[in-house]
């Protein structure tokens, strides 16, 4: 018996096509995956790289912190920090990662005139999508493949330079309103430090013909006429709090720029020595009362006629509860060479001869603590010196025909100048004068190797 | 003995040709089979592209941004400023100057600094810079005066609009929320 067969060679076909359709839609899955991963991969990575600026913030900022508090004269004051070398070093972990910040080009204890470089780095573990980097599970769509550290974390960092804030930046600045309504009033600046900006004849002394243009008169104030120039004239710039405006009389000008920026908060100064330790001024040969390079307290200083005092041999620093006032032909005078740092708290009236300050103008320091509500000067004599009185309202009305020299600088309540005075700030006081503290200078990030230097605490 | 099979079936099966209904029903079938399938090539094919587009596009906005908040960040100040260009001060010894410019007919936002030009973003519909005061407006959170000169310039706000055509249309238009960068130096 013959059986015949039916030949069915079609179904290769079918197998074949099967076979090219999954792997093109494997390819496109692929395909699809990868890019997907990729993206995916560039958010995280994106997360974890913005996410570690507020850490390296957060470094900057206690860095910064200790080293205008307590580290100010003693960077191992507080715990965590350490020395390494020459490096102050502080290790701290905040949430899934922590930051590793570390001081050098700094001297605790050697003042505020020094150029300390912060750097602060950040370290943050990228996030686990699904799986680790070294999972065999999936590893086309579950790995993140973020270049990072050997110990999977990811670092950022900064390297910031700081200088000094100085306290007096600004010739006449205010919390509240600035009047200039007097006559023949001026504000310019000379530089003490500096021979070209400065009186060759009298060295560190003013000289109209080298002064310059950053006699600036500032104010935090907020309201119409915040500051009033009148018919002054201002070789600096003016500013004002938000909205404050500035208003001139026909001849007043203002050679800089007028901005509405202004935003500074001016603390209450203290005495430093209110604890004792204190001595009673004694008198001398010729003065009411010597300070000779002490820490002094008077209840009550009131002296007129030509009763004098005399700051001699060094820096001498003066407590007065309730005020003073010299009037008269009274004076204080500091010797060449010496200094003198007033603590006033009530008011202070400077009149007759005034301050007499062969020195520069950080050598006579007049701070209103918080109960100094006025600060007048009324006589006839300039003025070289620095008053920081924040609540007190400082009014200069001396000057009589003449006008006057205010060499220096003011931080007070207000301001009203009735009399004619010229003020020349002394550019000097924001390296030699009183300071707020650092603050940044430059901000620049460092390399991916310089990230990795990480110097580690003890 | 001699069989011999009587039945009407051959050996070899007769064939035969489709007749009419036939071909129509299996021309149909295939005409919505490749209808079907150049449909779903043609969405794919889109929508992969589009995808790529859309990563592709992500990134080159993150790495411009990247690079405009970092150069912002370490600026000493603000040298020039409108709504569509920014001049900084770089913070390096030198104190070169970097220039943001967006040209709104290229659609590009190009960065520029000693001499040297990179288009830092391409397909930019739209571009605005906004500088800002350093103080807060009184009685507000996070709201900034704006700067009317560079001498008041601290805040920067930049916002930004990308999109990329394809097959004629636009695409994964991309809109950039506002990045808020702040000048960190402080002193001088």
């Amino acid at each position: 018996m013959k059986i015949l067969r039916t030949r069915s060679d079609q179904s290769g076909n079918v197998l074949l096509l099967a076979l090219v359709g999954t792997a093109v839609i494997g390819i496109m899955l692929g395909a699809y995956l990868t890019l997907v991963k990729s993206q995916n991969q560039g958010v995280a990575r994106s997360q974890v790289w913005n996410s570690t600026i507020p850490l390296i913030e957060a470094g900057m900022e206690e860095a910064l912190t200790h080293m205008n508090a307590k580290g100010a004269t003693n960077m191992l004051s507080e715990p965590g920090w350490s020395k390494v070398g020459d490096k102050y070093v502080l290790q701290r972990s905040v949430g899934d990662g922590y930051y590793n910040v570390c001081v050098y080009n700094y001297f605790p204890g050697a003042g505020t005139n020094q150029t300390p470089i912060v750097e602060s780095r950040a370290f943050i573990t990228p996030p686990v999508l699904v799986a680790s980097a070294d999972s065999p599970l999936l590893p086309v769509i579950a790995t993140i493949e973020i270049p990072h550290r050997p110990d999977g974390m990811m670092g950022r960092g900064v390297r910031a330079t700081c200088g000094m804030h100085a306290l007096f930046a600004k010739g006449l600045v205010a919390n509240g309103k600035i009047d200039m309504s007097g006559n023949n009033l001026s504000t310019d600046s000379f530089d003490s430090l500096d021979p070209t900006h400065s009186n060759t004849n009298n060295p560190g002394g003013y000289d109209v013909s080298t002064a310059k243009s950053n006699g600036d008169v500032a104010t935090n104030d907020t309201v119409t006429n915040s500051v009033s120039i009148g018919n002054a004239t201002i070789h600096g710039s003016v500013a004002t709090g938000p909205h404050g405006t500035v208003t001139r009389g026909p001849s007043g000008s203002v050679s800089g720029v007028v901005t509405d920026d202004m935003n500074v908060a001016f603390d209450d100064p203290t005495c430093p020595f209110t604890g004792g330790g204190w001595s009673t001024p004694a008198a001398g040969s010729g003065y009411t009362y010597v300070l000779n390079n002490n820490i002094y307290r008077l209840n009550t200083l009131a002296i007129s006629g030509l009763s004098k005092i005399l700051v001699t041999n060094g820096a001498s620093s003066i407590w007065l509860p309730n005020g003073f006032s010299l009037s008269g032909g009274a004076k204080i005078d500091i010797a060449p060479g010496s200094s003198l740092i007033i603590y006033t708290g009530g008011a202070a009236s400077i009149g007759g001869s005034g301050v007499v300050n062969s020195g520069d103008a950080a050598s006579c320091l007049i701070y209103g603590l918080s109960t100094c509500t006025s600060i007048s000067l009324s006589g006839n004599a300039g003025f070289t010196g620095c008053i920081y009185a924040p609540r007190a309202d400082f009014t200069m009305s001396g000057g009589g025909n003449n006008t006057l020299d205010f060499i220096g600088a003011t931080i007070t309540k207000t301001v009203k100048m009735s009399g004619h005075f010229n003020v020349h700030y002394d550019e000097a006081l924001r390296k030699r004068g009183p300071a707020h503290g650092f603050v940044l200078t430059s901000w620049n990030e460092m390399s991916p190797d310089d990230v990795n230097n990480v110097t580690v605490p003890n | 003995m001699e069989c011999k099979i009587t039945s009407g079936k051959s050996a070899e099966p007769r064939r035969r040709g489709f007749v009419l209904s036939e071909l129509l029903v299996v021309m149909g079938v295939s005409t919505i089979l490749l209808v079907a399938l150049a449909a779903v090539s043609m969405f794919s094919g889109r929508s992969f592209a589009a995808i790529f587009n859309y990563v592709d596009l992500d990134d080159a906005n993150r790495v411009a941004m990247d690079q405009l908040s970092r150069d912002i960040r370490q600026a000493n100040r603000v040298t020039a400023f409108s709504t569509n260009y920014l001049y900084l001060e770089d913070g390096d010894p030198g104190l070169s100057a970097i220039k943001y410019d967006y040209s709104p007919s290229l659609r590009t936002l190009t960065r520029t600094k000693n001499s040297v030009s990179k288009t830092v973003l391409s397909d930019c519909d739209s571009l605005k810079f906004d500088v800002c005061q350093r103080n807060p407006v009184g009685g507000s959170y996070d709201v900034y005066p704006v700067a009317t000169t560079i001498d008041t310039a601290k805040v920067i706000d930049v916002s930004w609009v990308c999109s990329r055509t394809l097959f004629g249309r636009k695409e994964n238009t991309e809109s950039v929320q506002t990045a808020r960068i702040v000048i960190r130096k402080q002193g001088s």
